[in-house]
């Protein structure tokens, strides 16, 4: 019997799961991973945290390249090997990526939440970022941050987080054809990278043309300079 | 295509290869270190020559091809000559990366270490632990560190530090890991000393020179035997691999003091798979590493003879780096040496690993997986899609029926909800399965294209390259952990209800 329902139930998500259209691998113990409405996620292997550097903040008007330097500098990848843990700080804030990669069809958008044991402790999943696109393909980033008052250790494979999945009809903008998706189908958590958006890009453009126009006065000024005896005030 | 023609392509492409890693490393390095950038800035052009010099190559490769000149002795020499000095030239600039610190060893490639140790420490008395560090030279070894301080100290406290060297620039490149295992299992003295073929060669009649010597190539011979037991063809496809990549310059058709004949290793390997019998049921990993053995066998005789010929001719030959073999004393009999080895290849493995082998009853639906861009880290328990969607709907309906009567059976919903859960579950692969497919994968879909159209391989197309592989070594390094994951969970989760 068809259900039809905004939110997919269990059953929604283990018929989509067999027939393929949804990927979630690995599910290794879908008794406990998957719940009435959505499927639990596990935390990755790798974190990045954020470093105190000498940049007094990242300018998105540099020049593209530069600023990826900048941002790799101003974060440290933290590799944490199976059965290894790492330690969220009160306060702090890290990115890190689901242990399963996921791959949305067409028809399903998601949401990712935190769950709620670890959301008692203090721990938030994402900050602003839960929304995941039909289409998606990838690890899903975590933006970890612990508002509790004591440390927390993290061990990679443990279920930090839970994804629901909202049926819709069928998008003809997929994630992956959106104009400037820029988190499509990696492997690790992936840092902002907010300088390959277009509106960074017409700063930078605009900020070239400002920079050559005030050049090109200056050289302009400079011939006039030169070139009036008045104002040279020397013989000619 | 001819043989000959295939081989040259195949070389070129291999270079190809190692050039966009090397340069894909210090472009890392110099990322992670803004003080490399000079240095970085001198390698890239240096590298940026050696592809300017392979296109030259690759185009005179489909010019000789296309006015038949290829079939033609000296044609296809000078070919070789010309790869061989390209690869000369890489192993050089690879040398120099000792101005370099590298970024990274990929933590996966512990990982990968760890969890073959750890069940080989399991069975049989071996390290648990060994230490992993890259090395300028291309080469893979195992060096006991602890002997080799003390060494150069005068000290006689030698400890066991086994550690083990992988080539900078495929420190992330998992498809090479393999190699690692064998030299992990040159610690394995007790078992290494337990073979039949080192006790055959204890008791033969001959100097102590020669004895030493086949007494260090059977050491080798079980190296390879192990890891391809524990990897199946994967080390296989590794040792090929990197044997004909180097046998432009390290003379793959003679044997050293240190190491048998590559193409005989070859050999044993394929006749340890059972590939000689054809009782093996291999799949599509096997059928490429069977095509190549041939490439190696082929590739072997071309090098040799034409360089042969080379040397004579130019008299400027590409010497080895690697110390080469005094002749084998005339008293030793190689034949006897080796079919002793062939008689007793089943005796190799230390007899507690012997149980577990290879299975290539996966290896499709992973390298279809990877095609998919999916990691493989675990694979679906249910591998008949249309039988478990017909059985998930019968089962789904059947909840539905149930919660549609007036008081609707708890045990019974929860029953069909069990099984639907069951069928969705995943086991964690294995290590070896996850090689082999991503060695297939890497034959069929990035290297024979690449072979195929060789005269288009201009340096336009290497960043697309670059990240293909690249992008199959991060999906290989990423299944190789989770699968370790899986694997540690399976093991020890709270078994509330068996997965079916």
């Amino acid at each position: 019997m068809p259900r039809e329902s905004a939110v997919l139930n269990e059953r929604d998500i283990i018929e989509r799961l067999t027939d393929g259209s949804l990927v979630i691998t690995p599910v290794l113990d879908p008794g406990r991973q998957i719940g009435p409405t959505s499927i639990d996620l596990r935390l990755g292997f790798e974190f990045d945290v954020f470093n105190i550097t000498k940049n007094t903040h990242l300018d998105p008007t540099k020049d593209p390249e530069e600023l990826r330097r900048e941002i790799e500098s101003y974060t440290t990848k933290i590799h944490c090997a199976p059965m290894e843990r790492f330690i969220l700080h009160p306060g702090e804030f890290a990115l890190a990526a689901t242990l399963e990669f996921v791959r949305l069809p067409h028809d399903l958008a998601g949401r990712l939440e935190g769950r709620s044991t670890w959301g008692r402790l203090g721990l938030q999943v994402h900050s602003t970022a839960g929304f995941v696109d039909p289409g998606f393909e990838g690890v899903l980033t975590f933006e970890l941050q612990n508002f509790g008052k004591g440390p927390l250790p993290l061990y990679p494979g443990v279920r930090i987080a839970q994804m629901c999945f909202f049926q819709t009809s069928r998008t003809v903008l997929p994630y992956v054809k959106k104009p400037g998706a820029k988190y499509h189908g990696r492997f690790s958590s992936a840092g902002s990278l907010f300088y390959d958006d277009p509106e960074f890009q017409m700063l930078r453009e605009y900020q070239h043309w400002l920079r050559a126009q005030t050049e090109f006065e200056k050289a302009r000024r400079g011939r006039r300079v030169v070139q009036d005896p008045k104002l040279d005030g020397g013989p000619c | 295509m001819t043989l000959k023609s295939y081989l040259l392509r195949y070389l070129c492409v291999q270079l190809l290869e190692r050039t966009i890693r090397l340069r894909a490393y210090v472009d890392a390095a110099a990322v992670e270190h803004r003080s490399l950038s000079q240095i970085a800035a001198t390698f890239r052009k240096e590298a940026q020559a050696l592809r300017d010099k392979l296109q030259i190559v690759a185009q005179g490769i489909a010019n000789a091809e296309a006015s038949g000149a290829i079939a033609q002795r000296l044609t296809s020499a000078s070919l070789a000559r010309s790869i061989a000095k390209c690869t000369r030239n890489f192993y050089d600039l690879h040398l120099q990366l000792s101005f370099i610190q590298g970024p990274w060893i990929a933590p996966e490639m512990e990982t990968f270490v760890r969890a073959v140790c750890e069940d080989v420490a399991a069975s049989i008395h071996a390290p648990r632990a060994v230490s992993i560090v890259t090395s300028d030279n291309y080469i893979f070894e195992e060096v006991n560190l602890s002997a080799y301080f003390s060494s150069l100290t005068g000290t006689k406290n030698a400890g066991a530090t086994p550690t083990l060297f992988i080539p900078k620039i495929d420190a992330g490149n998992p498809l090479l890991w393999p190699t690692l295992i064998h030299e992990y299992a040159h610690t394995h003295h007790v078992y290494i000393e337990g073979t039949p073929l080192y006790l055959f060669v204890k008791g033969l009649n001959v100097s102590q020179e020669a004895r030493d010597i086949l007494m260090r190539w059977t050491e080798e011979l079980y190296c390879d035997l192990f890891a391809q037991h524990l990897l199946g063809p994967a080390y296989l496809a590794a040792l090929t691999d990197f044997v004909i990549f180097t046998a432009p310059i390290e003379y793959i058709e003679a044997e050293t003091e240190t190491h048998p004949l590559p193409r005989f290793r070859v050999t044993a390997l394929f006749g340890d798979l059972g590939l000689a019998d054809e009782r093996v049921p291999f799949e599509r990993a096997l059928i490429a590493a069977e095509g190549h053995s041939n490439t190696l066998a082929s590739i072997s005789s071309l090098l040799f003879d034409e360089r042969c010929e080379w040397e004579l001719r130019d008299g400027a030959p590409l010497p080895s780096k690697r110390q080469r073999t005094r002749r084998m004393p005339v008293e030793v009999d190689l034949n006897h040496f080796r079919n002793e080895v062939l008689r007793t290849i089943d005796e190799f493995v230390p007899e507690p690993l012997r149980r577990d082998r290879f299975g290539a009853a996966t290896l499709t639906s992973l390298t279809n997986r990877l095609t998919d861009r999916i990691p493989i880290g675990s694979i679906p328990i249910v591998w008949e899609r249309e039988r478990a969607r017909k059985q998930m709907r019968a089962a789904s309906d059947a909840i539905d029926a149930e919660l549609l009567t007036a008081s609707p059976a708890e045990d019974k919903i929860e029953a069909e909800l069990h099984r639907m859960q069951d069928a969705i579950a995943e086991r964690p692969t294995t290590i070896s399965e996850i090689l082999n497919a991503g060695w297939s994968y890497k034959w069929q879909f990035i290297y024979d294209p690449l072979i195929a159209d060789i005269e288009n391989l201009t340096a336009d197309g290497d960043a697309d390259l670059q990240n293909r592989l690249f992008l199959l070594d991060d999906i290989l390094r990423n299944s190789i952990e989770t699968a370790y994951f899986g694997r540690l969970f399976v093991k020890f989760r709270p078994g509330e209800r068996p997965i079916a």
